[in-house]
């Protein structure tokens, strides 16, 4: 259990933002009011967390606004925290050029978010992805079959929990 | 119309060229003097005996996990001629699973493995590239005549990975 | 002309056609499901991960020093710039300042790396379309940019040269000079490439107008570099955000106009020009000074995550790295550039032939390893 014990005392780095974030960071908490994000920040980017019900009008949201317009989906991925999975949305922006980073938490036992598929079209291999290897099951999604693994795998090998099968040298 | 002429006058200028290609089994390729091919040990002509300690560091560090290497009392050191306390008892790397990353030649503090030059290795069977202590030596001794390589001048200041791994090590366990 | 529209004169049947994984035009393993309506394709359906290795999972089992390796393997085409992306990505985390030198090194090979992953490109699109010659010469001067990375690195493809806090060792000697001799002949070598294939009346007969995307489309589907830069938005993670020292160079970025096969291999093209405008800017700048910031072996960086952004080939690559102060990292995802890029097959190969389903997919310049992880 040495590793647990560094992990507690592990310094944090330093949130270091450049000035579309900052610009960005005093913008978010008006805009995105009504579904009471909590706003803090990556080392590099502003980050939002909703709740996970929220994700799609929270994105249409700042997809359609013309001060952020984040037109991008650059990338959608899930971090297994153990008590919780962590969908994380990197959005960015072609005209204004900035980005930023949008979190949801699911619980790890039934986790389920709605889709993004409707906003941007390239949701649509990360999201299978992602209910590959995590078992996110995105609710709208037009087509949930396996990307990544063969159908029937069993089990979701991105989690933590997931027990390698033994290798075996010859 | 005119483009394709134009290509075609490009194929007919290289008609008057050398060609570039080597015949491969006959004639080989030059390597740079950098090239990485399979790391071998090193052999210390002094002494007569391996530069490795079998102190395991590269082990450790390697990402494909192909080696492993055995330590015990080094026999010349009770006789006075060598100044290693270890030495390699045995060693052995599947070279068909070596990625040839480098790794295991920065990490080591003895300067006992080096990638030589050697980089042809086939088999008949899967299993033959597994090589162990006397042919990563003969290896080796090729390389150090054709390379005329020589230890690092003592004492260079290279971050020592000794500490640190014993963290790690605590850590895996 | 003869009618060749069959409609009311003939029934015809949908059929299902494999098409991969093992068919030698999807450069890889990569399938496709096409369903047919003679030689038109109504209907398809990706199919990959033939190549799935777990590399973002091996990432979280492997020390930091290790992963490198891992990342070399994932765009086997050009190496460099993947590990590139990954050092930087611990590098931005701990705070860790490369010394000038290295930076210098890095963005040279990084840019020779693109030129050869576009010369691989023209080759195997000049073959996609039906010329067989063009490869021939792409891959001589390839292998002259190889010979040059095994000269600088000591591996001709798997280098893990670039490592955390800078480069592995400095360049040899007579660097510079091999470097001009190289360009020279490389630009010949282009230019060669460039005559027999780019405004060959057939090559364009095969590639104009085919496979168009709009700016748009191309967007939502999340494609990037050349592909994205043919529709004509010059998005080049380059100028947008100069990550390294790319801020200190004068160099164009190429767009497309229509969006199109052949504007995505002009585009390609052109670029590999401006790589190489790049890399004579940086032999001149290029400091004297160290090449690596010694950190320790076992790197521990501090809790917190990042997203790095760099310029792949392929596209943009993206790291999101998180770490808990651990000696390997908590999470990695790659955003891979291939992967955004292949999702949009589906729009583009709606309504086309089969024959023109090679050259589209082609023009896309997948890599598997990529796409797959
Ligand atoms: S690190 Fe060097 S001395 Fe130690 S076992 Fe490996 S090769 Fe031998
Ligand atoms: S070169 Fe790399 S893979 Fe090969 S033995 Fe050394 S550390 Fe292991």
């Amino acid at each position: 259990m040495v590793e647990r014990h560094r992990r507690e005392e592990a310094p944090q780095a330093p949130v270091d933002l450049d000035d579309k974030g900052r610009a960005l960071e005093l913008l978010l908490p008006g805009i995105l009011a009504e579904f009471q994000p909590e706003i803090g920040a990556t080392v590099n980017l502003v980050s939002v967390t909703v709740k996970s019900q929220d994700v799609p009008s929270v994105c249409r949201l700042v997809k359609e606004d013309p001060r952020l317009s984040f037109n991008f989906l650059m990338c959608l991925c899930v971090v297994d925290y153990e008590e919780h999975l962590q969908v994380v949305y990197h959005l960015y922006s072609t005209d204004m050029k900035h980005m930023m980073v949008l979190k949801a938490n699911v619980s790890p036992e039934e986790p389920s978010l709605p889709s993004v598929t409707s906003l941007w079209t390239g949701a649509d291999w990360y999201e299978r992805e992602s209910h590959d290897l995590f078992g996110v099951v995105f609710e709208g999604h037009p087509n949930m079959a396996p990307l990544l693994l063969y159908e029937g795998f069993e089990g979701f090998p991105g989690r933590r929990n997931y027990e390698m099968p033994e290798y075996k040298e010859w | 119309m005119l483009g394709n002429l134009k290509g075609l006058m490009v194929t007919f200028a290289t008609f008057f060229r050398k060609p570039v290609t080597y015949k491969y089994p006959q004639e080989h390729k030059p390597i740079e003097d950098r090239y990485m091919g399979f790391p071998v040990l090193m052999w210390d002509e002094k002494v007569e005996e391996p530069y490795c300690t079998g102190c395991m560091v590269c082990v450790r560090y390697c990402p494909t996990q192909c080696m492993s290497a055995v330590m015990k009392d080094n026999p010349l050191h009770a006789e006075g001629k060598s100044t290693r306390r270890k030495i390699v008892d045995s060693f052995e790397i599947n070279l068909g699973r070596c990625i040839l990353c480098g790794i295991c030649v920065d990490v080591c503090n003895f300067d006992a493995i080096e990638m030589s030059h050697e980089h042809e290795l086939s088999k008949y069977a899967r299993n033959d590239n597994r090589t162990n202590l006397p042919r990563l030596l003969e290896m080796g001794r090729s390389y150090q005549k054709e390379s005329g390589w020589k230890p690092k001048p003592v004492k260079e200041t290279k971050p020592e990975p000794e500490t640190k791994t014993e963290e790690a090590v605590e850590a895996e366990n | 002309m003869v009618d060749l529209s069959t409609e009311g004169q003939l029934d015809t049947v949908q059929m299902m056609v494999n098409m991969g994984p093992q068919h030698p035009s999807t450069h890889g393993v990569f399938r496709m499901v096409l369903w047919v309506d003679g030689e038109r394709i109504v209907d398809l359906e990706p199919h990959i991960g033939y190549l799935h290795r777990g590399s973002e999972k091996l990432c979280e089992g492997e020390l930091y020093v290790q992963i490198v390796t891992l990342f070399d393997r994932m765009d086997y085409i050009s190496n460099l710039n993947n590990e590139m992306i990954f050092c930087r990505a611990v590098e931005r985390l701990m705070g860790l300042a490369v010394p000038e030198r290295a930076e210098y090194i890095r963005v040279i090979l990084c840019e020779l790396n693109r030129v050869a992953s576009h010369l691989l490109f023209c080759g195997t699109f000049g073959i996609d379309a039906g010329a067989m010659t063009p490869i021939m010469y792409a891959f001589r001067d390839r292998e002259k940019i190889q010979s040059m990375f095994e000269a600088v690195t000591g591996a001709r493809m798997m280098h893990n040269y670039i490592r955390i806090g800078g480069v592995k060792g400095d360049v040899p000697d007579d660097f510079s000079q091999r470097m001009g001799a190289l360009l020279k002949v490389l630009r010949q070598g282009i230019n060669e490439t460039d005559k027999l294939l780019s405004f060959s009346e057939i090559f364009l007969a095969r590639t104009k107008g085919i496979g168009v995307i709009d700016a748009e489309t191309a967007i939502a589907y999340g494609m990037s570099g050349p592909s994205l830069r043919a529709c004509g938005v010059p998005m080049d993670v380059r100028k947008d955000e100069p990550y390294s020292v790319y801020d200190r160079f004068d160099f164009g970025i190429p767009i497309g106009e229509k969006g199109d096969s052949w504007d995505r291999y002009y585009v390609r093209v052109e670029e590999m020009r401006q790589s190489m405008r790049i890399i004579e800017q940086a032999l001149e700048q290029m400091p004297d000074g160290p090449t690596i910031t010694p950190s320790r072996l076992v790197l521990r960086p501090p809790q917190g995550e990042v997203y790095v952004r760099g310029e792949n080939p392929r596209g943009e690559i993206g790291v999101y790295l998180v770490s808990n102060g651990a000696d390997k990292p908590y999470r990695v995802k790659v955003r891979p550039p291939s992967f955004c890029n292949l999702m949009a097959i589906k729009e583009l190969l709606k309504d086309t032939y089969i024959a023109d389903a090679v050259v589209i997919l082609g023009s896309l310049d997948i890599v598997l390893g990529e796409v797959d992880r």
